[in-house]
């Protein structure tokens, strides 16, 4: 137990990063890593919520651009330490989160309307901030300031700083989820039965509320991420249906429901669409969407518990077979528990 | 008093119009097999809800060991000590098998740890162990009633509370299924509902018999079977009896 196989999977993952982050690489191929870091560690806050609990937000860029503006606001008027702003746009965001999530979840909103609730609130958060044009530059966006390199402003010129921080927040987001075992239990009880899991003693609003502001937290600490590293936003890049739908794919095509599904679905995802972007993107005008979408497609049919769940198809093949050749007869039954 | 460990008192609901239950009382002893029967629709699980708060009463009260439980969340009462299965069995179907006994183990257990090192034990108490690694979506019926039962034991009730764990067994199974049951009565309080009056009439010490909502009889299996009122209730009433 002390060595399982995700644990040495997270630990070479971590390795594999790390050396990336500071081999003489192009500086893209540094962005395009850091973009997938921010994906990996905001997919896994969306996937406690989204994957384990199945309140399945499209929505969660509301989060993204709080984080992001009350960083940015906080800096440009009180010149706030975006540190700090940081933590005051993860606490606000776990704020809005509450306000949305503990009527939902007290008059048991699931499925379909809740996805569409929190889509709404994903509007609600972009109309407010595109109309708010005093505070917000409405949709013109905001800039950040250029400071030189200094820690305490969060700003650097190389992209290595950058690198390392949201290598960190992605590993604390993952020893998180790690950490939580009971709680990813209960979730999974809640999602798959709820009145089954209330049954057996599990508080489902409490659990569910839990994971939503836990995810709600770590998304706007994201989104300041965002902010410092792209030192420009608008309501529709950072508050728009994009991000969101990237946070849920990630999760998703790599296993969602999974501690590191959302991380495999990144560190495939991300840097394919950018690839396609520069290859077949720049032929022609919106062709790299289609292949991403027919990529996307093709995973969801054939692999539709995502990437992770490859090893467990072979195993579970295998002992098919297996038990075909000696009785005759095929029993399922894949042994080993993975997470 | 100190042997009723739950005593329902005066309670009733209503959906709408229709009075699923009016004024029912009954108490339940500590260590007995109390049954629940009646007709379909007379209410036996609905009364099952109002008592593990999946609905709330409209009004009465239900006291566990003296205390009031009317108003405390379906989770609250399951750790105070009140376990119920469902009628459809529940499982949950994503999770394997022994997920759904480790799920169950959790509420009452310190860490995950010490609950994974008790899954065995249950999955052999309700013979599900060679099937540890199947989903719960993967079971066949009678599997899915032994899986909810090995769920609800998991929980460590005082009181379990079984909603028709026969219904599509055959006889042998549930001859085992009754003796299962009988080990149980030696460390809990079971309230049974059930159709099989084979069963009933074999393992429980007292019996509860509702109709439309209400209680029309109380006691042993034969006294309450050679009672008019119940016979009536089954088949039918006579032109001119009585209602109520």
């Amino acid at each position: 137990m002390k060595f399982s196989k995700p644990l040495v999977i997270f630990i070479i993952l971590t390795l594999a990063l790390v050396i990336a982050g500071f081999s003489p690489i192009p500086v893209y191929v540094k962005h395009v890593l850091i973009l997938t870091l921010l994906y990996a560690y905001m997919g896994t806050a969306w996937n406690l919520m989204c994957g384990y609990a199945g309140r399945l937000s499209l929505g969660h860029s509301a989060f993204v651009a709080i984080g992001a503006y009350t960083t940015i606001i906080l800096f440009r008027q009180i010149t706030l330490s975006p540190w700090l702003g940081m933590l005051m746009g993860g606490l606000l965001a776990v704020g809005v989160m509450l306000l949305i999530a503990y009527p939902c979840f007290r008059f048991g909103l699931k499925g379909p309307y809740f996805t569409l609730a929190s889509i709404a609130v994903m509007e609600i958060v972009q109309n407010l901030l595109t109309s708010m044009r005093d505070l917000t530059g409405g949709s013109l966006g905001l800039s950040l300031p250029y400071k030189p390199t200094s820690l305490a402003l969060f700003q650097f010129d190389g992209k290595e700083p950058y690198f390392l921080i949201i290598l960190v927040l992605w590993f604390i987001a993952v020893a998180l989820v790690w950490k939580m075992e009971r709680t990813r239990y209960y979730l999974e009880a809640i999602r798959e039965d709820q009145d089954a899991a209330a049954a057996l003693g599990i508080s489902v609003n409490k659990n569910l509320i839990k994971s939503a502001v836990i995810s709600a937290f770590l998304v706007g600490i994201g989104g300041a991420f965002y902010v410092q590293y792209f030192r420009y936003i608008d309501p529709a890049t950072v508050g728009g249906f994009s991000i969101a739908l990237n946070l849920a794919l990630v999760a998703i095509i790599g296993g969602s429901g999974t501690i590191l599904g959302p991380t495999i679905g990144a560190v495939l995802l991300i840097p394919l669409s950018e690839v396609l972007r520069m290859t077949v993107g720049s032929q022609l005008p919106g062709l790299h969407l289609l292949v991403y979408g027919i990529l996307l497609v093709i995973t969801i049919i054939y692999l539709p518990k995502g990437i992770v769940s490859i090893p467990g198809i072979i195993r579970a093949r295998k002992i098919r077979k297996a038990n075909l050749a000696l009785t005759g007869s095929g029993i399922a039954g894949g042994s080993g528990a993975d997470e | 008093m100190s042997d009723n460990i739950l005593q329902i008192q005066n309670i009733s609901k209503s959906f709408g119009g229709l009075q699923a239950t009016q004024d029912v009382s009954f108490d339940v002893k500590e260590r007995e097999i109390l049954s629940i029967i009646g007709p379909n629709g007379a209410g036996k699980s609905t009364l099952f809800n109002l008592i593990t708060n999946f609905y709330k009463v409209d009004s009465g009260s239900i006291l566990y060991r003296g205390e009031n439980i009317v108003g405390l969340t379906p989770d609250a009462v399951c750790l105070k000590g009140i376990t119920r299965t469902f009628q459809i069995a529940r499982p949950f179907p994503g999770l394997s098998v022994s997920d759904n006994i480790l799920v169950a183990l959790l509420a009452k257990s310190k860490s995950v740890e010490e609950a994974r090192d008790k899954v065995p034990a249950i999955l052999e108490q309700v013979n599900l162990d060679k099937k540890a690694h199947f989903m719960g979506g993967q079971l066949t019926t009678l599997e899915r009633k032994r899986l909810e039962l090995g769920k609800a034991l998991a929980t460590d009730p005082e009181v379990l509370m079984l909603d028709e764990v026969m219904t599509g067994l055959k006889p042998k199974e549930m001859d085992e299924m009754m003796d299962l049951i009988r080990e149980l009565q030696q460390h809990m309080t079971i309230v049974i509902v059930e159709h099989v009056m084979r069963v009933i009439m074999t393992i429980s010490e007292r019996v509860i018999v509702l109709d439309h909502g209400r209680k029309i009889a109380e006691g042993t299996p034969q006294e309450v079977t050679s009672n008019p009122e119940v016979v009536s209730a089954y088949l039918g009433r006579r032109s001119g009896n009585a209602g109520n």
